[in-house]
């Protein structure tokens, strides 16, 4: 039997996976909601059954969404831009830290006597575990803070899944190898000293592009944060 | 008698711009005012009332404050703005066209009726 208080909150669960209202509409809308209660309350209703009339009378949680994405139809947008880059941001932080400990524990193992194939595959192992580690974090931490968002429908038979996933696995390869295959024949073309000159340029650009991206992204994730933060507390 | 979707839809924005001239409101007495106001016949699904009131906030008719209730609840409260009575006031007007233009229709054909 659910008190009255988690019927409240899993309404107010069920109108914020909508994405559309944010903290400030919520509060509203649950405080017309126990309004509505008290009085109904106050006439002589079960609180069960006075929950089952207000929640009724304020509307189904769908057309209610629809209805404020009228009004700001910049919101969804913005909410799935700042976990966007809350999330990249994270991969990006986790990938630096997954490879400089991967560093240090083989460093470690060479203090320790290890050498050949057997470094490079502990070093790997340690990076590739510590980037799964930060994925599953991440999953765990959007599932706690908010719904995710719906597959779309097409995705539904297994056989579409299962196509998606070639699909990816194809790109990868044809990404990965892309560039690979245009260096060798870039450094086959212009000989090997020529192409240090550009693996250089590389270098530098490898070197801030992560700075760079990872200092916008910080002041994107703090300007969407104050945003609501405002309009919550307006 | 049922009012239709559309002429409710369309009644929202006057209807709570008058309430709101009364004096200084909040969405839970907002709604008792149209319930009683309208005996019952404006069917309001009573979540909609936020969303108007949201987007007359955003064109600068009327203003949001948080406060608090006698009784020490928190309350989101909306007052009208200069804005937000002449826009009733060209709304006023517009409604009475209307009104008149059909009332002189079937007061010369009262057979329609």
């Amino acid at each position: 039997m659910h008190s009255i208080e988690d019927r409240i909150q899993e309404w107010r669960e069920a109108l914020n996976s909508q994405e559309v209202c944010d903290a400030a509409d919520l509060d509203e809308l649950e405080l017309h909601l126990r309004e509505e209660i008290t009085n109904l309350t106050d006439t002589g209703l079960s609180p069960a059954e006075a929950f089952m009339v207000a929640s009724g009378r304020i509307g189904d949680v769908s057309p209610l969404a629809q209805e404020f994405a009228k009004v700001k139809p910049n919101a969804v947008f913005r909410k799935r831009l700042l976990w966007m880059s809350i999330g990249v941001l994270g991969y990006m932080l986790a990938s630096y830290c997954a490879t400089g400990l991967s560093k240090c524990a083989a460093l470690l193992a060479v203090h320790g006597g290890l050498r050949g194939y057997g470094l490079g595959l502990l070093m790997e192992s340690i990076r590739i575990g510590l980037l799964i580690g930060t994925v599953l974090a991440l999953l765990c931490l959007l599932r706690r803070h908010t719904c995710l968002p719906k597959l779309p429908r097409w995705l539904d038979p297994l056989r579409n899944k299962i196509m998606l996933l070639v699909g990816v696995a194809v790109l990868d390869i044809a990404l990965i190898l892309g560039p690979t295959l245009f260096a060798a024949v870039t450094a086959r073309m212009i000989g090997a000293q020529e192409f240090g000159k550009i693996s250089i340029v590389a270098a530098y650009v490898n070197f801030f592009l992560p700075i760079v991206a990872s200092f916008i992204l910080v002041v994107l994730v703090i300007r969407l944060s104050t945003a609501a933060g405002k309009a919550a507390s307006a | 008698m049922n009012i239709t979707k559309d002429l409710v839809a369309a009644s929202a924005t006057p209807l709570v711009l008058s309430i709101l001239a009364e004096g200084e409101s909040y969405g839970y007495a907002i709604i008792k005012r149209v319930h009683e106001l309208s005996e019952g016949q404006l069917q309001w699904t009573d979540g909609m009332l936020y969303p108007v009131l949201h987007r007359l906030e955003r064109q600068g008719l009327i203003k949001a404050r948080w406060g608090v209730s006698e009784s020490g609840r928190r309350r989101k409260y909306y007052q009208i703005q200069a804005e937000g009575t002449k826009s009733l006031g060209t709304q006023q007007q517009q409604w009475r066209t209307v009104n008149s233009i059909l009332t002189q229709m079937w007061e010369a054909k009262p057979c329609i009726v």
